[in-house]
């Protein structure tokens, strides 16, 4: 589908004497501007971008493509010696650009040169609407309302797609990154193809995607698998390569061979890993190895004649355990009850001594009444006041006991703890006994223990080698039953890492052939055969033209995997130019799915020398495949006297004869 | 006592409260008396620090091997003697009672009612091991021995 048509271009100067300005139609098909060199030919051309606000396609500058003749002064005389001359001084200039779009919509696009070159006037039916150009804040024209790549993406009929930036961030599929492949500007155009793809987007494949777009594809959501799928898989080969390093340490620190069965694209898994135990240079799996380990174990154990009392042994061993908890807690409670008895002998002398005195002092006073001497003090002879027996101070109510009383009472207490210190005493002679028997039955098991031991060493002195043979062996097993686990798991992870490549490996295969497949195998196909075959038009001298493709990755033309125009002469890569140019917008004539600007410009085409006949086939050609969709404009300055040669009529020509200008 | 349920019977009793020998006046009195009878080198008087010393000493029967120790030399842990207003209570009391006289000397000096209860004891042969006690450490007691056990 081809999304444009040029109806007329105009370039108007207004200055305060008088008003100067270009406007040249332009018809379906071929339209040839001749005109010489430096009178204005690539201003005009160049025009159409400026018109359409997309003077970045022109190159890096971004620049208005126009000379100090559209916004300063113009000079009548095109001989720069001539000094005398006044200029006209220029107040104001535009391009008015007539286009119409696939329904037939026409409109008329004026963009101010010397003005406010920052917004465009869309005149339809009468009316004028002005839309902003680059950005309004943070809003760029090609998102906003009122921008205008906005409104014209909206009338060509294109829904820009979010592309992926380098940032992982996502921008619109911008007009400038589409444009360069229907724009061939003069200085660096001829250069290759997409010379002025704007980098400065910092889109990602961004000559690929623009392409992508033109070729057809709507859905740029799955762009990235095969980047997704690739970085996956190599992840999947690194972890399988750190299992096969697993293997080889596993067989190092065990002194294994180890081989590999399978590998990552083998077609079936089978395993990663066989070890195997090498000996006598005989070499036998572990699995195998640890069979015949578990084979002789079993041998031995036969041939062995059990030692019978083991049991025994255990038992004794544990009655003596128990028998030596007994004497160690019985012992503690005899401490216990001396220490207890140590205690009670202390208060009873205690006791004895205070009861001893008491009945002295009883004594005293019985013999001092019999001597008549009373030593009794029944009031203090201090203050006179009642004093009672004792020093010790208690509140008023409380008596003390008698002499006889208290020698009552520590008697009392006296009975109390010698009957306790009785109770221990015949308790700590029990626990005594108890313990004198214990020890003899501990005795007794010790000997018993001693006797089963001396038959266990005669019986190790018998099978001892068999024995220990076997514990060795069983270390051994154990140490093998680890490997095979460990290789198990090895072999394990091994298959799940092979499962999801093989799985990542076709989603790879199917991301890449959709990759292509965002672009039909129909069109896909069909730019190649119009690119040879207008390249076999065009005179293209380079080597097997039938060696020539389209890349799949790039969908440009490529030759033996690397991109053509490294490695063709200077003429053949403008013939690609011309002929892959062409081939696109063909395209976009047969195919409703190709979106195709509608028209394409080429600025001096005949570069490096391009011979004549394959100029005249680039005319022929053009003149012939567009007849009734699509446009293509050259601006040429080949002589005037040359031009009857190229057999073209009037109706697509447009001549300008030299020392004039094209604007008046 | 605790009862099967748990609970507490509380049993009143009418008797006194039980006394220490040594807090029982008479007692207290009689050791003083002995303290100044068989520590003084002439039968009658001590200084009160002596009196201190020597009455707490005779008091303790359990300990009495350590204080031996001590005094003669075979340890050098010495007696910890600590303020007991017993003992003033008790000097006062004999004083009033006319068992000792303070001399003018700060001396406690046994009267003649001291003496006969000094007699008295030995008549009905009562507190012969503390008599026994005394006469033992007399001679190490001095007064340069109880300054360094009351004050260090």
């Amino acid at each position: 589908m081809l999304g444009l048509k040029l109806l007329k271009l105009s370039i108007n100067v207004i200055t305060k004497d008088k008003n100067f300005s270009v406007s040249i139609p332009f018809n379906d098909g071929l339209n040839v501007i001749r005109a010489e060199n430096s009178s204005g030919k690539s201003t005009f051309v160049n025009s159409i971008a400026y018109a359409l606000g997309l003077e970045s396609i022109l190159g890096p500058g971004r620049r208005a493509p126009f000379p100090a003749a559209i916004t300063n002064a113009i000079f009548l005389n095109k001989n720069k010696n001539n000094n005398n001359e006044q200029g006209f001084f220029v107040v104001g200039s535009f391009v008015d650009l007539e286009v119409s779009n696939k329904n037939g919509d026409i409109v008329c696009l004026r963009r101010e040169v010397k003005g406010n070159p920052d917004k465009i006037t869309v005149v339809s039916k009468g009316e004028a609407q002005d839309f902003f150009l680059k950005s309004a804040g943070s809003v760029g024209s090609a998102i906003s309302e009122l921008g205008f790549h906005n409104w014209l993406a909206k009338f060509i009929g294109w829904n820009l797609p979010m592309v992926p930036r380098f940032d992982g961030s996502l921008a619109p599929l911008y007009l400038e990154c589409i444009f360069p492949l229907f724009f061939i500007e003069q200085k660096r155009g001829w250069s290759e193809i997409q010379a002025n793809a704007p980098l400065y987007y910092k889109i990602k494949n961004l000559k690929k995607t623009a392409l992508e777009f033109c070729l057809g594809v709507s859905d740029f959501s799955r762009r990235g698998d095969v980047e997704k799928y690739k970085v996956a898989i190599r992840q999947l080969e690194i972890q399988w390569e750190g299992i096969k390093s697993s293997f080889e340490t596993l067989g190092e620190l065990n002194g294994l061979l180890v081989n590999f069965d399978c590998d990552i694209d083998s077609e079936d898994y089978v395993r990663l890993g066989v070890l195997y135990h090498v000996s006598n240079g005989d070499r036998v799996t572990v699995g195998d190895y640890l069979s015949n380990l578990q084979r002789r174990i079993r041998k031995i154990d036969q041939d062995l004649q059990g030692w019978s009392f083991g049991h025994e042994l255990e038992a004794a061993i544990s009655e003596r355990q128990l028998i030596s908890e007994k004497i160690f807690a019985l012992s503690e409670k005899n401490n216990n009850i001396e220490a207890t008895s140590k205690k009670i002998n202390r208060k009873l002398v205690s006791l004895e001594n205070d009861l001893d005195r008491y009945k002295q002092l009883r004594r005293l006073i019985s013999v001092g009444a019999k001597n008549g001497i009373n030593i009794e003090t029944k009031n203090c002879p201090v203050c006179d006041t009642k004093l009672q027996e004792s020093f010790t101070p208690v509140e008023d109510g409380y008596e003390p006991m008698t002499i006889d009383q208290n020698i009552a009472y520590l008697e009392d207490q006296k009975k109390f703890y010698d009957a306790i210190n009785s109770r221990n005493n015949e308790e700590l002679r029990a626990g005594i006994v108890q313990g004198r028997s214990m020890q003899s039955e501990l005795e007794r098991v010790e000997v018993l223990i001693g006797s089963f031991k001396d038959e266990e060493r005669k019986y190790l002195d018998a099978f001892g080698n068999e024995i220990k043979e076997v514990a060795e062996l069983r270390f051994l097993e154990r140490d093998f039953q680890k490997i095979i686990s460990q290789r198990d798991k090895l072999n394990a992870s091994a298959e799940v890492i092979f499962k999801e490549h093989y799985l990542k490996s076709e989603s790879l295969e199917i991301a890449m052939k959709s990759d292509l497949g965002g672009v039909s195998k129909e069109i896909f196909d069909a730019l190649k055969s119009r690119l040879i075959a207008n390249l076999q038009d065009f005179s293209y001298k380079n080597m097997n033209i039938h060696a020539l493709d389209i890349s799949s990755q790039t969908f440009r033309p490529e030759l033996d995997g690397f991109d053509i125009v490294a490695d063709i002469s200077a003429s053949d890569s403008i013939r690609i130019i011309w002929a892959y140019t062409l081939a696109l917008m063909e395209l976009g004539v047969e195919f409703d799915a190709v979106k195709h600007g509608g028209f394409v410009v080429f600025d001096e085409p005949r570069q490096h020398e391009a011979s004549h006949e394959s100029f005249i086939a680039l005319l022929k050609k053009s003149k012939e495949k567009f007849s009734e969709k699509g446009q293509v404009i050259i601006a040429t300055s080949i002589p005037v006297a040359d031009m009857a040669v190229l057999g073209l009529d009037e109706s697509c020509l447009t001549v300008f004869n030299d020392g004039e200008y094209m604007i008046q | 006592m605790n009862d099967m349920n748990g609970s507490v019977r509380i049993v009143i009793s009418d008797a006194g409260y039980e006394v220490p020998i040594e807090n029982r006046p008479l007692w207290r009195l009689l050791m003083l008396c002995l303290c100044m009878k068989l520590l003084s080198s002439d039968g009658v008087g001590l200084p009160t620090a002596k009196i201190r010393a020597g009455s707490w000493m005779v008091l303790r029967p359990a300990r009495w091997h350590e204080y031996k120790d001590f005094l003669f030399g075979y340890s050098d842990e010495s007696p910890k003697v600590m303020p007991d207003s017993n003992v003033d209570r008790a000097i006062q009391i004999g004083i009033a009672k006319g068992y000792f006289s303070m001399s003018n000397s700060g001396r406690v000096e046994l009267m003649s009612m001291g003496q006969s209860l000094v007699e008295l004891a030995e008549q009905a042969d009562v507190a012969s091991a503390e008599r026994e006690f005394l006469q033992d450490i007399k001679s190490k007691l001095t007064d340069k021995v109880v300054k360094f056990i009351i004050w260090g």
